[in-house]
């Protein structure tokens, strides 16, 4: 009996230490898709705008759109980008109302303006209504936005990760880290995915 | 142990002995980076040659699915010992390439994966004295396969 109780102990501490990933407005496609993308970006980080306006939409028409990915935003603000914790915030805070892609879109497409002036909150007001806006500006210190982007943050840190973008993917259990000069080759990204998907 | 003293490396002087060790580790280390990058996607291991920002997509795309198979042929030459002098020259060759490609990324600060042994190994000054060290050994590993073979027949001179 006692032998029971210690196996089932033991069995059970690695769930009870493990903490919930808390995805919630910033994952897109069939979560039981064979591949797992995570993107963590910067939304300040000029690379990540690239990333978001060129790669991106290919990697969701032929992967997510197509149930072969399931796709995860990481917030991994920088620390020498001194809005990218904010922006992330308002971008977390958008996501609980489920309002992730009109931000994240608008954020990259003026990250020029905002990271001269630090204007986000205007910027994120050309996509909200009024009564939206109050409710991002209402969530941002709550820790249904706190707690995504520290899990992410400790995430991306435990990689470790050595720059922005960087994605992540894993097929069968098994993790592929895709960074640098390579990620905007996506000749070279579709032929990643692709041959995996044929195993 | 005395089989492999005996019989190996018996008739051998200590710098044959040396070389036979040597050239059988670089044989096994080149296996072991191929079947690394052999068992992941080869768009993996170009992309680890593209962010060198030496060889166009063309080449990148050629080297990335050729490269594997040439360090898996010139790993098992290299531990069987045949055509002694030509394995071990192509190695030094290879290697003296790689160690001057990473030396000219640490020179321009990129910050890279060395590509090694698959994707995921960051470029450092690690992976450089490793590389180092194994193109010293791959060089005399090469000296000692051009040097006549004890007990071997000298040429008789007219």
């Amino acid at each position: 009996m006692k032998l029971c109780l210690a196996l089932a102990l033991a069995l059970l501490l690695p769930c009870l230490a493990a903490a919930p990933d808390p995805i919630h407005g910033n994952a897109f496609g069939d979560s039981k898709a064979p591949i797992l993308i995570e993107v963590f970006s910067d939304f300040q980080c000029p690379a990540c705008k690239r990333f978001h306006d060129e790669e991106l939409p290919l990697i969701v028409s032929d992967y997510v759109s197509q149930g072969k990915a399931y796709l995860v935003y990481r917030y991994f603000p920088l620390p020498q980008h001194i809005y990218g914790r904010k922006a992330a915030e308002l971008v977390c805070a958008c996501a609980q109302i489920g309002k992730y892609e009109p931000a994240a879109d608008i954020l990259f497409a003026k990250q020029n303006a905002w990271s001269q002036d630090g204007k986000l909150d205007e910027t994120l007001s050309t996509v909200l209504t009024p009564s939206e806006r109050k409710q991002v500006l209402d969530l941002i210190k709550d820790p249904r936005v706190q707690a995504p982007i520290e899990h992410d943050l400790a995430e991306g840190h435990a990689l470790p990760l050595a720059s922005t973008p960087t994605v992540l993917v894993t097929y069968k259990s098994r993790q592929f880290k895709l960074d640098g000069q390579g990620l905007f080759n996506y000749r070279l990204v579709k032929a990643t995915l692709d041959d995996l998907l044929q195993r | 142990m005395t089989f492999f003293s005996d019989r190996i490396l018996g008739r051998r002087t200590p710098a044959g002995a040396a070389a036979l060790v040597l050239r059988v580790i670089l044989g096994a280390i080149f296996v072991y980076a191929a079947w690394m990058k052999l068992r992941d996607p080869w768009a993996l291991f170009a992309m680890s040659i593209d962010s060198y920002q030496v060889l166009p997509l063309w080449a990148v795309e050629l080297a990335a699915h050729s490269l594997p198979w040439f360090e898996l042929l010139l790993g098992v030459l290299l531990i069987a010992g045949v055509w002694r002098g030509v394995p071990a020259v192509a190695a030094t060759l290879l290697l003296g390439v790689f160690f001057g490609l990473m030396v000219r990324a640490m020179a321009k600060g990129m910050q890279i994966d060395c590509g090694c042994f698959g994707p995921g190994e960051r470029l450092s000054w690690m992976t450089l004295l490793r590389d180092g060290a194994l193109l010293a050994s791959s060089v005399f590993v090469t000296a000692m396969a051009f040097q006549p073979r004890r007990g071997a027949r000298p040429t008789p001179v007219e």
